[in-house]
């Protein structure tokens, strides 16, 4: 074998080991909640995970309590509240103030029950809902220890790819 | 990039008292200037401010170019003076806009 095609040989393995490499990237949020994904750009901002991908853009967060609504403090309701937004049935649980800004918060998400499903894997109780208008979807994932809160922008197979994912 | 310095300051003071610290790290260039006007018309509460934007605004209207210069001054103005009056009136909408002002304001 001939030094140029060693050196073909050296950079075809260096390739395959990089895109290798990229394709195991794998996202862990807690001890129940990881996703294997490949981004192209991640981005960190406050407490916001910002991963660019192929055709979408899909973003992490874990709820904060005081800063979620600017101007309301939601701790010792985060949970009841984020479901809320979700489940109807939750909302009326609620003190009334609540209910209402539940209400309008899942309005302004467009989270209606037409589009919106709800799983519970036992570890981890899943909320999600995607827009076809806005090529928006929004996942809120309940893990006992933490509130986690997904947004996708892209279409809905993308969307319904990453809610494959995290349930993985 | 068609906000002048100051404009972008008082449009920086009024973002941070949304999102706190971390609305400093954002470029306030023109798409962050477009997803707030959208932030506040979506919250049907600011109407104040909304009077400074020709209504109706066309579907697909980009607001920098949009909005007359001398009445932007004027809104990012009141939008600085008054950002604790404004902040509870976008606060609903506030949590869904946060996505896109992060990725407009790092450029992503």
């Amino acid at each position: 074998m001939n030094i140029n095609k060693i050196m073909l040989v050296a950079i075809f393995i260096f390739i395959t080991s990089i895109s290798f490499s990229a394709k195991s990237l794998e996202i862990v949020f807690s001890n129940e909640l990881k996703l294997n994904i490949n981004p192209h750009k991640v981005a960190h901002n406050g407490n916001l995970i910002i991963l660019k991908l192929d055709d979408f853009v899909l973003t992490h967060e874990l709820v904060d309590p005081k800063s979620f609504i600017p101007t309301v403090d939601l701790t010792g309701n985060t949970e009841n509240f984020m479901s809320s937004l979700f489940d109807i049935k939750t909302r009326q649980e609620l003190p009334i103030w609540l209910a209402k800004l539940s209400e309008s918060t899942s309005a302004s998400f467009n989270i209606e029950s037409k589009n919106t499903s709800t799983e519970d894997l036992g570890k981890i109780k899943l909320y999600f809902s995607y827009n076809d208008n806005e090529e928006h979807g929004v996942i809120l994932i309940l893990t006992g220890g933490g509130v986690h809160w997904f947004s996708v922008m892209g279409e809905k197979k993308d969307f319904n790819n990453i809610v494959k994912l995290l349930k993985e | 990039m068609e906000l002048n310095k100051i404009e972008q300051e008082n449009l920086k003071a009024f973002l941070v008292s949304v999102y706190g610290n971390q609305a400093r790290s954002w470029e306030m260039n023109d798409e962050v200037f477009n997803q707030t006007i959208y932030m506040l018309q979506e919250s049907n509460k600011c109407t104040d401010l909304m009077d400074f934007v020709p209504r109706p605004m066309p579907l697909g209207a980009n607001p920098v170019s949009y909005i007359k210069k001398t009445a932007r001054n004027i809104l990012l103005r009141k939008l600085k003076n008054s950002k604790n009056q404004y902040k509870v009136c976008v606060s609903t909408s506030a949590a869904k806009f946060k996505t896109k002002l992060v990725l407009a304001g790092l450029g992503f």
